[in-house]
């Protein structure tokens, strides 16, 4: 496994559906140089004037990163190391491809292509943390990886989902 | 704590009071899901003895597909649509 270690965080809003959530954040394989992707460290939570509801996050495979706001990955470990290859996109207008459908579905229907899913009080926040060997692992094909989203049925409030990664 | 000798994933909740709950998590052998650990809940999750560890419990993973078998496969594929694309003679 190579050693470049990389963080992005992703913003979006809730739009009040159960149906079409939003992502906040995909981190997804370079479009013409393919590499892995091993993914070990996941924060999330509610940032917009969180009230006391609850919503589903949730962290699926995708195979195109559809339409975000470019982020520039830190890379982490050493700053003089390369920039990242995997291309990190925030605050989606178009949906990436998920694995599972989730457009039209919701986020509460497994399915294959799912990696995570958790139901979060808009004032907690959730840190996942893989063991060396316990990462969920891209495949070196151009344009897939990971993406994550939330929903609710009536709160419009800013959620956050940040990604760690080795690539 | 190990499952069968191997790693787990680690998961902090911290909740609305800032109360804080942590879970141990393992991954599915054959589609990665993530499974928090909590004892005494109940869930029906299933075993593997190819692969010697647990899986989610659904019914797509109870045929034994290791998930790295299943990259490879799909790394494999796109390596061949590539060529392909690139024609015979290169």
């Amino acid at each position: 496994m190579p050693g470049a270690r990389f963080h992005a965080d992703g913003f979006q809003t809730l739009i009040a559906s159960l149906t079409a959530p939003d992502s906040a954040l995909s981190v997804t394989v370079h479009a013409t140089v393919a590499h892995r992707i091993w993914l070990y460290e996941i924060t999330m939570g509610n940032v917009g004037t969180p009230a006391d509801l609850v919503s589903v996050y949730y962290i699926g495979q995708v195979t195109a990163p559809g339409t975000a706001t470019a982020v520039t990955p830190t890379n982490t470990a050493d700053n003089a190391d390369q920039a990242a290859r995997s291309v990190a996109g925030s605050n989606h207008t178009v949906e990436p491809t998920y694995v599972a459908t989730i457009e039209g579905t919701g986020l509460r229907t497994p399915a294959d292509g799912d990696l995570l899913r958790v139901p979060l009080n808009h004032r907690g926040t959730y840190r996942w943390v893989a063991p060396p060997g316990g990462e969920f692992v891209a495949p070196a094909t151009t344009t897939d990886g990971f993406a994550g989203a939330a929903d609710h049925a009536s709160a419009v409030t800013d959620y956050m989902i940040g990604m760690h990664w080795v690539e | 704590m190990p499952i069968l000798g191997k790693p787990t994933g680690y998961a902090t909740i911290t909740g609305v009071y800032g109360e804080t709950s942590e879970a141990d998590t393992y991954h599915c052998c054959h589609c990665q899901y993530q499974v928090h650990v909590k004892p005494g809940s109940g869930k029906t999750r299933g075993f593997c003895f190819l692969c010697h560890a647990p899986t989610c419990g659904r019914g797509k993973c109870q045929e034994c597909t290791p998930f790295m078998r299943k990259i490879e496969e799909q790394e494999n594929r796109f390596r061949l649509r590539r060529a392909m694309e690139r024609g015979y003679d290169r």
